[in-house]
């Protein structure tokens, strides 16, 4: 097991990348570590395998929904402007981004965390004052920023909910994402020039609450890509179930990740979310996000929960619990959307199918 | 090496001519598919092709294609430059070989289309039969023409019987691709070679690559993929369609163009071509065997598509269908919009007029047709949305131009084709979350690559004199029928005679054609509404659906005018006998439409019908339209007419001997009674008319003297005869006394009979007092419950009263109750103080329930 929660793309498929890269015979554009076919391919999986040392390392599929979007977002990465991620929250945006700088440049990490304090400073470079006493105003003693490290070495540079960030501070990227020049007054002749191989994958949230404009100057340097929630529920939960699988993991839980219940899952967030059954009768939407971020994370709560308490894999009481906190989050309103949801549509199902009879048996918790 | 050695398969080397069709591995990835088949489908299917297809020692050369393809056109042409065939024959109806002369001449200019309509169980079907200028048909017909090869076409007529209800409403087109277009193998390609459709699919390994291969290389390929897509199918499947009785047709036909000529060159679907081939015109099928599905397979209920003798529908079993009669074929215009199968026509490509530019840079030998077409779209889509305001610059078209180039590379195309086209222009045009608000550059390029052409077909000696008459007129009302677009006229009806005869043209065209013009805003002389405008607008568009809707309606003359008095003539002999208000609203059409011998034919019809129909109400809406006419005369262009006014007279008596049925009738029609009374008694009082008011007395009379008239009615036949001088003012009051003071049944319809009096005579009320007292006698005594149901009628009733009116009785309340208006209209608790009231009461009750004292 790996020594952190999270692992970056670059380590938790570093198997999968070096595979590639040796296999690669593309043309790659300057610095690049892969082609952008296959970095297409490093995304959506592709079903022939790739020979590494003798062995066959499959590539899977970590992104699901667009390809053709994918597609895209490779090509306007090896141009001159920078690619902005835009969608409702959950719809693996920031995922998006790290495979892609992950495969193009062989490391995710490189990034900014955009939030209501980014600073200009902090986008660009701030000093070691101790050292810029000392020594005044050297390269030593500059800070970089991870914008000046992409420049500098010619890497994709994330950018982490840039919507969050206050428009001057957004806009400080403008003249840089132009000339692709960073100028650096306090250092004689501090210039600096970004090397091929630079460019921004931005991420931006424009719904939520807590989001600033972004200014006309700044949308046109970057082609926009919109990523849309997951719209069939066969591939929810599909995503679901292996991204909660590799959570359990990573928690080390050792429950199995139920498929059945993955699908109820998928399949209440999906309706709810886009007010319509799969009879197509209509349902009130509730106000609070159901993306498939929030699937994943009400059923590892749900697994987890079940582990330490019950000594279950899963059971559906704690499903229901953890559902009321994620659905029932912004007003009252969305509980009693969800409770009709359950007199409706789940007592309906349940006369036909056990696994949603159990399901509307915990209908107690929700009130 | 020549053109025919390089195009014939037996002198071609090896390696020569390798398309991406073939680098991609395609076969393999068949087999991978579908490891059932007992052996390798492709390998044969080259085979076949090198012996069969393509082999031009042999009498008959198939040249496999997919209508409307840029590609497939460039090929034909070069098959035919190479074979030099003695004969070329097409896939479509046979009955149109005689107009393709027509079809190739100088002055038609694509998109055309054959027009095919026949009677079939009793039912009317038509089809379209599609030509753009880059269809492999029409290149073939074109060139063939001009080099003097007999060319015929070879499909049957008609299509199967076996059509859903779905099918048969819609006008389907007889290049139907929808098998073609939709097997497995093809979604499975698609999902092998990251292609989001068909389309994408057939562009990047037919589109692209097309001029690059040779002709025999992108044969190949073709037959193979469209073999393969057939394979998919079962011989049960195809039948249904109604594929194999068309093939069997075309075999037949091959079969006799092959006794009479040397060398034979066959271009049809690629869908078609592998059933078509000599071997199973000659029968020895069984050579076909192996490609067969193995057993396991065939087990299955529908056999799969083989082509053994015993699945095969023998010529023998083919006979002309007898239910198909009254068969015939046109040639017509065609448009882009409907040739883009994205508008829901089954056949060809999409984008329509993206590929047009292709064939046209084809045309002009460019080495990368693709590529130019690209630039040129994007450059008139930046242009396109500068000038609508959008936020675009040159760097978001260099922006784009970049992408197309680099999702080409990624995707393995030699160049960028319409889909890398739209996803650029999706990168990089669209700023922001891409929602319908932010979609303005994609629907626009849409537009474009749609195109709104309109073609147009030579004179020629099957010209359909209505088609012709109504073009003529188009031309000289400066109509434009060149582009698809809707176009709008102003017409300033009654100032300029042109713009009176426009509309009344107009008017001809939307009866007989009911979807090329609407009439947008302007006097609606059949409502009745907005007679004040002088200002007529029109909107039409024009398509080949409104052609086709022209040549039906070549039944009824050969002019527009004509036609529309042989419909109108039609349409009044539909009508029942008695039907006068039908015949009225007919009479009304034809004078719009400025049909003046048709109007005065009509009025015999409506005479006649006057005197057959029993139906006041009926009676009286024909009497309020002529009376209209009349009045209007001058607007509507009549010439005067003596007959008009005798119409009218007659009417008039007509409706005033059907007045004493009125004593039973369904309470629904009382109001549209009480307003045909009104309009009696308004003509019977008309200066100048003599109309024959004595007998309206008396039938007033009659009707007032029987106890079980209903009240509203009462209400206007009593206000009507004190109009009349009949009677005296006092009846009103006294009957409305009856009522009020009567029992309570009879008073509760108090408010129906004062409706009644309202609606003819306002004044009694207005300006005399003794109805009002009695009134407010009544709504004093009146039951609360009584009171409230009682509302509703009472309301209706005062509606005949204009504002200031009803300001002027509430006065003349007031004074009677000497109080002021302001009074009358407080209410009489003040909200507030209820609102205390009751709070207070509740705090009251809690207090005492505390105490324990309820």
């Amino acid at each position: 097991m790996l020594d952190m929660i999270k692992p970056p793309a670059e380590t938790m498929y570093e198997e999968e990348l070096r595979a590639l890269r040796e296999e690669d015979t593309g043309r790659r554009p300057p610095n690049w570590l892969l082609s952008p076919a296959a970095v297409r391919d490093f995304i959506i999986g592709r079903e022939k395998p790739v020979k590494l040392d003798g062995r066959e390392i499959p590539i899977t599929r970590k992104f699901y929904g667009n390809d053709v979007l994918v597609e895209r977002a490779v090509v306007t990465l090896a141009g001159n402007r920078g690619l902005m991620l835009v969608g409702e929250p959950g719809t693996a945006k920031t995922m998006l981004s790290e495979l892609l700088s992950a495969a193009i440049c062989g490391t995710s990490l490189n990034t900014i965390q955009g939030t209501a304090g980014t600073t200009e400073d902090m986008m660009k470079y701030s000093w070691n004052y101790a050292m810029l006493l000392d020594k005044g105003p050297t390269e030593a003693a500059l800070v970089p920023s991870p914008l000046y490290k992409g420049m500098k070495e010619g890497i994709i540079t994330r950018f982490e909910e840039i919507t969050r960030c206050p428009a001057e501070s957004q806009d400080s990227l403008i003249s840089i994402m132009s000339d692709k020049v960073l100028n650096i007054p306090e250092l004689s002749g501090g210039i600096l020039f970004a090397k091929p191989g630079f460019n921004i994958i931005a991420t931006a949230n424009i719904r939520d609450k807590g989001v600033n404009e972004m200014s006309g100057a700044l949308k046109r340097r970057f082609n926009f890509e919109t990523i849309r929630p997951v719209n069939n529920v066969k591939m929810e939960a599909k995503i679901i179930e292996s991204q909660a699988r590799t959570l359990l993991d990573h928690s080390g839980v050792d429950a199995e990740v139920n498929s059945d219940v993955v699908e109820l899952l998928a399949t209440t967030f999906m309706e709810l979310r886009t007010g319509i059954t799969r009879e197509g009768y209509k349902l009130e939407s509730p106000q609070a996000t159901l993306s498939t971020a929030e699937a994943v994370s009400v059923y590892v709560q749900s697994a987890m929960t079940s582990y330490y308490y019950e000594n279950e894999h899963i059971a559906l009481s704690r499903l229901v619990q953890n559902m009321l906190g994620t659905i029932a989050k912004e007003n009252d309103k969305d509980l009693t959307i969800l409770k009709s949801y359950f007199s409706k549509v789940v007592k309906e199902r349940a006369k036909q199918d056990e696994v949603w009879q159990a399901y509307y048996e915990e209908k107690q918790w929700i009130g | 090496m020549d053109r025919l050695e390089q195009l014939t398969p037996g002198n071609a080397s090896q390696n020569e001519g390798v398309s991406e069709f073939e680098e991609a591995g395609i076969q393999d990835r068949v087999m991978e598919m579908n490891p059932d088949w007992s052996m390798d489908p492709s390998g044969d299917l080259r085979q076949i092709f090198e012996e069969d297809v393509m082999n031009f020692k042999k009498g008959i050369v198939y040249f496999p294609v997919r209508h409307h393809s840029p590609a497939c056109s460039y090929h034909v042409k070069n098959v035919i430059e190479s074979y030099k065939p003695e004969i070329i024959l097409i896939e479509g109806p046979e009955s149109a070989t005689p107009l393709i002369d027509i079809l190739a001449d100088q002055a038609t200019e694509p998109p055309v289309s054959l027009y095919c309509t026949y009677e079939q169980d009793g039912e009317r079907s038509a089809y379209y039969y599609p030509l753009l200028s880059y269809s492999p048909e029409y290149a073939a017909l074109k060139l063939g023409t001009e080099r003097q090869i007999p060319i015929r076409f070879i499909d049957l007529d008609f299509r199967h019987q076996n059509r859903t209800e779905e099918e048969r409403q819609v006008e389907a087109s007889l290049q139907d691709e929808t098998l073609l277009a939709g097997s497995e193998f093809m979604k499975r390609l698609c999902d092998t070679f990251h292609c989001r459709s068909f389309h994408e699919l057939w562009e990047k390994l037919f589109e692209i690559p097309g001029t690059a291969s040779t002709t025999t290389v992108f044969a190949r390929n073709v037959f193979t993929y469209c073999t393969l897509s057939r394979l998919c199918y079962t011989d049960h499947e195809l039948a249904l369609s109604g594929d194999v009785e068309r093939e069997v047709h075309m075999r037949m036909q091959i079969a006799g163009a092959s006794r009479d000529y040397k060398r034979v060159l066959v271009i049809t679907g690629g869908f078609h071509t592998y059933a078509l081939l000599q071997r199973h015109i000659e029968g020895n099928a069984e050579t076909l065997s192996h490609l067969s599905l193995p057993k396991k397979s065939t087990a299955a209920p529908h056999q799969p598509f083989t082509l053994q003798k015993e699945n095969v529908m023998t010529e023998k079993t083919v006979v002309s269908d007898p239910a198909v009669t009254d068969h015939q074929v046109y040639p017509m215009v065609y448009t882009f919009a409907e040739a883009d199968r994205l508008n829901g026509y089954a056949s060809g490509m999409p984008y329509v007029n993206y590929y047009q530019m292709v064939w046209n840079e084809m045309q002009k030998h460019s080495t990368h047709p693709f590529h130019r077409a690209g630039l040129s779209f994007l450059a008139q889509l930046t242009r396109h949305l500068r000038n609508r305001n959008e936020a675009v610059s040159t760097s978001d078209a260099i922006e784009a131009y970049r992408m197309i180039q680099g999702l080409a590379d990624l995707r393995g195309k030699r160049e960028g084709g319409v889909f890398e086209l739209l996803d650029a222009s999706l990168s990089s045009f669209v700023k922001g979350e891409h929602t319908l608000a932010s979609d303005e550059p994609l629907e626009q390029l849409a537009r474009m690559l749609t195109g709104d052409k309109i073609g147009s077909v030579a004179p020629n000696r099957l010209s359909i004199p209505i088609v012709e008459d109504f073009k003529k007129h188009s031309m000289v009302f400066k109509l434009n029928l060149k582009v698809t677009a809707k176009h709008q006229k102003t017409l300033d009806l009654y100032a300029k005679p042109q713009h009176r005869r426009l509309s009344q043209w107009f008017h001809c065209v939307s009866f007989l054609v009911p979807n090329f013009a609407v009439r947008q805003s302007g006097p609606d002389w059949v409502a009745f509404k907005d007679m004040s405008l002088v200002r007529e607008t029109w909107s039409y568009s024009y398509s080949s659906r409104i052609e086709a809707r022209w040549i039906e309606c070549s039944i009824y003359g050969g002019t527009v005018q004509e036609a529309a008095v042989r419909k109108i003539e039609q349409a009044a002999a539909e009508i029942p006998e008695h039907h006068s208000e039908k015949m009225v609203e007919l009479l009304l059409q034809a004078c719009l439409m400025g049909l003046e011998d048709m109007v005065h034919r009509l009025f015999d019809g409506v005479k006649a019908a006057l005197l057959l129909d029993g139906s006041f109400l009926s009676l009286c809406r024909t009497l309020n339209v002529l009376n209209r006419m009349q009045q209007h005369t001058r607007l509507l262009g009549l010439s005067p007419d003596i007959r008009l006014p005798e119409l009218i007279h007659e009417a008039f008596d007509q409706a005033v001997r059907q007045m004493l049925q009125l004593g039973h009738t369904h309470p629904d029609e009382h109001a549209l009674i009480t307003q045909s009374l009104k309009l009696l008694f308004m003509l019977s009082t008309a200066s100048g008319e003599r109309y024959d008011r004595e007998t309206f007395r008396l039938h007033l009379d009659e009707l007032l003297a029987d106890n079980g008239l209903p009240a509203q009615l009462e209400g206007s036949c009593t206000a009507i005869s004190v109009g009349l001088g009949n009677r005296s003012k006092e009846e009103i009051v006294l009957r409305a006394k009856g009522y009020m003071r009567g029992t309570p049944e009879k008073m509760r319809k108090t408010a129906s009979y004062l409706h009644g009096v309202f609606a003819v005579a306002r004044d009694a009320l207005l300006y005399d007092d003794t109805l009002l007292m009695e009134l407010n006698h009544l709504i004093a005594e009146l039951p609360y419950e009584d009171f409230i149901s009682m509302v509703p009628e009472l309301r209706l009733a005062f509606t005949y009263f204009s504002p200031m009116e009803a300001d002027l009785v509430a006065e003349r309340v007031a004074k009677m109750l000497e109080t002021d208006v302001e009074e009358l209209d407080r209410p009489p608790v003040d909200e507030q103080l209820l609102q205390s009231a009751r709070s207070m009461d509740q705090a009251l009750r809690e207090e005492f329930a505390k105490w324990s004292l309820t």
